[in-house]
């Protein structure tokens, strides 16, 4: 349920395990099998840091990236040119020191004590290079390694069957030509079956032409041309083996195989690929208590709340809540509701690309591929779509919907023009995008209060300018790595091997970052630009500050006004009080002088009637 | 920022003259409900705090509260109350009288309601539904005043015409409306050309449009967390709010089928989960005492829930931006997330965000920035702000951008650059001119722009249909028509888009040359290669022909029946063409275009070549059997075999 999530009517759960399960196989469909093939003769040991040690890292790391993305894939370690013999066929001077297997923490383990003390050491105790005249010819090393393949099953069936060469001799039958020629012969008929070379020359000063070029590049196929791989390992060979390991390029299955219906009853068949994988991180899995080596089975059933009775799935109804009622709805009409239409990709017109602006975005999106195989002319019309859309500039709007019983969802259909990176490797094809748009119901509205703006911004925003000009990146998905994860891996990898986790963080610290014990976290923004254009940040500061002092100085002065507007009104008031007061004093004292009069004027009354 | 309650008064014209048809048994007083019942709907679902109330004109009976001032037959059929299903069934059971209405009376009385209601209330929004044929004659005088005073009120008034406003009369064609309803409709329209932007005149065909207003969920408009912006070495305070999200339809809850199942409440049902061994299901290991592990390769690493915890990163809420970028840099597939719209909280940062906005319009640039929206995170978010120029002010938004962890690489065959399909020039002009005929800029519809703003979820708006349908009448059984009829309700291309278009993909068609294929056609189109293959080693090319012909005769007789079975059949084939897939490789190794070129034009061939090769394996020792006589009776035959072997290899 990773890429879309759609109605779930019925079976919800089993319809999730399903989808777990199918995620699980999208992996673990293609398989890798590589061989590891390392010259052991003295040359190799010679040398100021043993190339031997060197190789054995390198399959070191290829068994550590494998066991923790790919752990279905499987590895082998075979010498030649080296003293002891040990293999199927029985030639001498070959030594398997491990048949294919998956990666395990046994040998993880085995291999960090070859490496981690004296390999040089080691390797003469238990392998030792051959004596110069009795070398093996390399016709001979490749038949080993055939019988190698051939003989586990598995790898005979692997999908990806890869030999990857470590050696620093640029010409293994000494410049025999005979032997060349054999050796010419069983290398392709090996690469026809369908095994790739890759060549890791531990020497700078390796010549390719003196037997190599032809062996992996011969010039009749072009097809091999493009398959085989030379690599020469620099002093940072850990990333040069990471990019050669990682080209085993996971194959994503299509998601939808659908019709796409363009206006005006036009019909064409189209694959859909997803772009993004949301959850990269390994599945989760329970253990018995009791013994740590058993996976546990999860179990889930329905139980009443007030009986805890265990309930069938045909026991169960679905109800909705509308104003507070149940609304019961019967299988029957939720499996009604599921096909509601056929799955299709309905193109009904197009737009102009300014149409789809980045608000308009709500989850992730897919590849459309023609599909040939179903209906011929498909992959012309697209061709022709993509060459008409990217020249008058515009993207199709249509419904996508990618299977029965899912949401249809509105999508814009865009080309995409090929983008290349710093290396000039190709890291988008060209192509059809589908990016599903929001629905009415998806947009949020925010209502907002207009904001003021002071009248001179230009300043500010001529600084910004600035500092964007200055401080751009150029910008690719593929250099960022989830921090968080690559964290939790290194923990994955710390409990796994306990103490032997040290060793193999101090054996690698210094080439790689992937293994140091902390993650560098490259979403950081890079203090040491940021201080280098500090001064253009301030300046941008600085001219806001300046915008907000000068609104502040008008409102100031706009404030003194009122300020003073006030003073006078509540002068004004004052005086009137005080004039108010002044009155009621009077009446007051005219009211008391009144009664005095009034008394004044009775009293004489009063006593001439007392009298 | 706050959503305003809104109060609905509906003013119904229930007199002799809504019993009128206007579509096939369907009277005007039957399409006034049903828009109702529909608005009443979305209140429920969208909008449960609003109120709504109900005034019907024309009734027999007299009841409302200026009835001592002679406004007879006027009735205050539904109190204002918050949206129920009672309402709902309660207007289900109305039906028109056989008097006459006066809109303009009911207009006054509705009026002095709403507002004797609204008295007490602040921020809250009015509305005036009015529902009217205007077939009965008005006391109009006073119009002016009513008027008057309505302009200085905050009451929108909405007046629903029925069959009055529909016509689209040419100069020389003669009105339907009678008399009586001509004057109404000028009445109405001099009320609503007086009022302004407070009115508005909805026709019958409008009332879709006019229902999507109902149809949005009012949010709590909360910003989701409150941060800073930092740009380089200073920082602004700044509020974010969530703009585009996925909406989901109402969620569906269990309940038990055996205990009481027909009596509401029903009793939940509950999903627990336990574990057992593999091997031993008997066994119940409860979640608790279960160790969480993950797997390492073959074997199992124990790995606590605290201790994975630990490997968060954990930060205070912030907004760092990293570097600019070109608009074009970014793949627009890489954006994965609903948008979130960040908002300036001080006016300091009002005029940093808008110079920087601008700014980035002005430039064409985006930023790069690491987004922590939460003290405790998985991990920090890479995301992309963009400038968001509004009339209200000019703001920034976000979305998320993937890591290196969630890309997938993709090397499918590059098709575009193949020569073998690269276009002809008459391919390339017929599809200048489909695009043209096709685009919605040049055709547009004026009034109705196409929007995703104008466009809803359908499969939602089927499931609110039943809902709706399923509350007025338990016992409604949904069937396949009514999904047909409303799946494709609210949307219809038409409205925004007119032409025809048949001579064009005519046109079309036959340039592409188009040839539908389905699985088991070419299984025996495989057959009849290989058949080829065989025999002309034997030289029995005669036969081989004849055979070729009646297969191609009975293909067309047979590929009808296989076209009906082809839909369940597609699913699989995905499968199949995954298995095939895997063998391809693109080059990493480049040297020159050409050769890049006709490689891949060669591995495109082999991929489909190879789709087919594991059938042909299987068939071959068929063939051999069936090459001598093939009748059309064996030939039906093949075609079921073959698919059965289909099966198997899956």
């Amino acid at each position: 349920m990773s890429f879309f999530e759609g109605f779930q009517f019925e079976n919800e759960n089993e319809n999730e395990n399903e989808n777990e399960n199918e995620n699980e196989n999208e992996f673990s469909l293609f398989r890798d099998c590589i061989l590891f093939l390392i010259d052991g003769s003295f040359q190799m040991l010679n040398s100021s840091t043993s190339n031997i040690e060197i190789a054995l890292k390198c399959f070191l790391f290829t068994l550590t990236d494998k066991i923790a993305t790919n752990p279905s894939d499987m590895t082998a370690l075979c010498f030649f040119n080296s003293k002891n013999e040990k293999n199927l066929n029985g030639f001498s001077n070959i030594y398997v020191l491990y048949d294919f297997q998956k990666p395990s923490i046994k040998r993880i383990k085995e291999v960090i004590n070859f490496t981690s003390k004296n390999t040089n050491e080691q390797y003469s105790l238990q392998i030792g290079s051959s004596d110069d005249n009795s070398k093996t010819t390399f016709e001979q090393v490749l038949i080993a390694c055939s019988t190698l393949f051939s003989s586990n099953q598995d790898a005979n069936k692997a999908d990806y069957k890869r030999i990857f060469i470590f050696t620093n001799n640029d010409s293994p039958n000494n410049f025999d030509n005979q032997l060349n020629e054999k050796s010419y012969e069983i290398g392709t008929k090996l690469m026809n079956s369908g095994i790739v070379f890759e060549l890791f020359a531990l020497d700078q000063n390796f010549q390719l032409e003196n037997f190599y070029e032809n062996f992996l590049f011969p010039k009749n196929d072009l097809n091999l041309q493009t398959r085989n791989a030379f690599v020469k390992l620099n002093e940072n060979y850990v990333e040069d083996l990471y990019a050669q390991v990682r080209r085993k390029e996971h194959q994503i299955k299509s998601i939808a195989n659908i019709p796409m219906k363009l206006p005006g009853n036009l019909e064409i068949s189209i694959k859909v690929y997803p772009v993004i994988k949301k959850n990269p991180k390994k599945n989760l899995v329970w253990l018995n208590p009791n013994n740590l080596n058993q996976q546990l089975e999860k179990r889930t059933v329905w139980v009443s709340k007030t009986t805890d009775q265990i309930h069938r799935q045909s026991q169960i109804g679905q109800y909705c809540e509308y104003d507070g009622t149940q609304i019961p709805l019967t299988n029957d009409e939720l499996s009604l509701l599921k096909y509601y239409s056929q799955p299709c990709l309905d193109i009904f017109g197009f737009k102009s690309k300014n149409y789809l602006k980045f608000l308009y975005n709500i989850s992730t999106s897919f590849l459309v591929y023609p599909n040939e195989y179903l209906q011929e002319g498909s992959s012309t019309l697209l061709s022709t779509l993509y060459q008409k859309m990217i020249e008058k500039n515009v993207i199709a709007i249509g419904f996508y919907l990618p299977k029965e019983g899912f949401e249809k969802i509105l999508i814009a259909l865009v080309p995409l023009q090929e983008k290349k990176d710093q290396n000039d490797d190709l890291i988008l094809q060209k192509g059809f995008g589908l990016i599903p748009l929001p629905y009415s119901d998806d947009i949020r509205k925010i209502p907002l209060k207009p904001l003021n703006y002071p009248n001179q911004i230009q300043n500010s925003i001529q600084n910004s300018i600035d500092f964007i000009q200055k401080f751009q990146i150029n910008f690719d998905s593929w250099d960022f790595e989830d921090p968080a994860l690559q964290q939790f891996y290194l923990k994955l990898h710390q409990l796994a091997l306990s103490n032997h986790f040290s060793i193999l963080n101090s054996n690698s610290n210094s080439n790689s970052n992937s293994n140091s014990n902390e993650i560098i976290d490259r979403i950081k923004p890079d203090s040491e630009r940021i201080g280098k254009y500090s001064k253009l940040f301030s300046n941008f500061d600085q001219s806001i500050n300046e915008c907000v002092n000068k609104d502040n100085k008008e409102e100031k002065e706009k404030k003194k006004k009122k300020k003073k507007k006030k003073k006078k009104k509540t002068k004004r008031k004052e005086k009137k009080r005080k004039r108010n007061q002044k009155k009621i004093k009077e009446k007051k004292i005219k009211k008391e002088r009144k009664r005095i009069y009034y008394l004044k004027d009775i009293l004489p009354i009063f006593f001439i009637l007392l009298y | 920022m706050k959503n305003e309650q809104e109060i609905i008064l509906c003013i119904v014209d229930s007199s002799q003259s809504m019993r009128t048809e206007i579509e096939p048994n369907k009277t005007a007083f039957d399409l006034v409900v049903e828009t109702i019942s529909q608005i009443i709907h979305y209140k429920i679902i969208f909008s449960p705090k609003d109120e709504f109330g109900m005034l019907l004109f024309g009734t027999e009976k007299t009841e409302n509260r200026l009835q001592q001032y002679s406004y007879n037959n006027i009735c205050e059929e539904i109190q204002f109350t918050t949206p129920n299903i009672e309402i709902l069934k309660h207007i289900q059971s109305l039906s028109p009288s056989f008097n006459s209405g006066d809109f303009f009376d009911a207009l006054i009385v509705g009026f002095s309601w709403i507002l004797s209601h609204s008295q007490n209330k602040k921020q809250i929004r009015k509305k005036i539904l009015l529902f009217t044929c205007g077939s009965d004659r008005i006391k109009d005088n006073g119009l002016q005043e009513f008027i008057n005073e309505f302009k200085n009120l905050d009451i929108e008034l909405i007046v629903f015409g029925i069959s009055l406003f529909d016509e689209n009369l040419t100069e020389n064609e003669t009105s339907l409306l009678s008399e009586i309803q001509i004057q109404n409709k000028k009445n109405i329209e001099e009320i609503c050309s007086e009022l302004k932007e407070k009115s508005r005149i909805v026709s019958i065909s409008d009332i879709p449009v006019f229902l999507n207003e109902f149809k949005k969920k009012k949010y709590m408009i909360r910003c989701t967390y409150r941060t800073h912006l930092e740009i380089g070495s200073v920082s602004y305070p700044v509020k974010v709010y969530t703009k585009t999200r996925k909406f989901t339809k109402p969620p569906l809850k269990k309940y038990s089928l055996i205990e009481n199942p027909d009596f509401i409440p029903f009793t939940p049902v509950v999903s627990k989960s336990t574990f057992y061994p593999l091997g031993n299901p008997d066994e119940i290991i409860e979640r608790e005492d279960a160790v969480r592990a993950y797997k390492y390769g073959e074997d199992y690493v124990p790995f606590s829930l605290k201790e994975e915890k630990k490997t968060h990163v954990s930060s205070s809420p912030i907004i760092q931006i990293i570097g600019f970028t070109k608009e074009d840099e970014i793949i627009r597939t890489h954006a994965i997330s609903g948008i979130d719209l960040i908002i300036p909280e001080t006016y300091e940062s009002i005029i940093a965000i808008s110079a920087l906005a601008i700014a980035m319009n002005q430039l064409k640039m985006i930023a790069i920035a690491r987004v922590v929206k939460r003290k405790v995170q998985k991990s920090p978010l890479v995301c992309f702000i963009a400038p968001h120029l509004k009339k209200t002010g000019n703001f920034l938004i976000y979305g998320e951008l993937p890591y290196a962890e969630n890309l997938i690489q993709h090397t499918l065959p590059q098709f575009i650059q193949m020569k073998k399909f690269s276009p002809s020039d008459q391919q390339l002009e017929s599809m200048d001119q489909y695009i043209d005929h096709f685009n919605f800029d040049l055709n547009e519809n004026p009034n109705q722009k196409f929007k995703p703003t104008n466009f809803f979820n359908p499969g939602i708006e089927l499931f609110n249909q039943i809902l709706l349908r399923k509350a007025i009448n338990p016992e409604f059984k949904l069937t396949k028509e009514f999904v047909i009829e409303n799946s494709i309700h609210g949307f219809q291309i038409s409205d925004y888009f007119f032409g025809d278009s048949i001579e064009k993909t005519e046109e079309m068609k036959k340039l592409f040359n188009f040839s539908k294929r389905n699985l088991n056609q070419n299984e025996n189109q495989n057959e009849n290669q290989n058949q080829n293959e065989n025999q002309n080693q034997n030289e029995n090319l005669n036969q081989n022909e004849n055979q070729n012909q009646n297969l191609n005769e009975n293909l067309n007789q047979i590929e009808n029946e296989i076209e009906k079975e082809f839909d369940k059949k597609t699913t699989h084939k995905g499968k199949k063409n995954r298995k095939m897939f895997n063998l391809i490789r693109i080059n990493s190794f480049k040297e020159n275009e050409k050769v890049e070129q006709q490689i891949e034009e060669n591995i495109f061939e082999q991929f489909n070549q190879k789709e087919n090769l594991q059938i042909e394996e299987n068939d071959i020792q068929n063939d051999n059997e069936k090459q001598e006589s093939l009748t059309e009776s064996e030939n039906e035959d093949e075609t079921d075999e073959s698919s059965e072997l289909f099966g198997k290899i899956i």
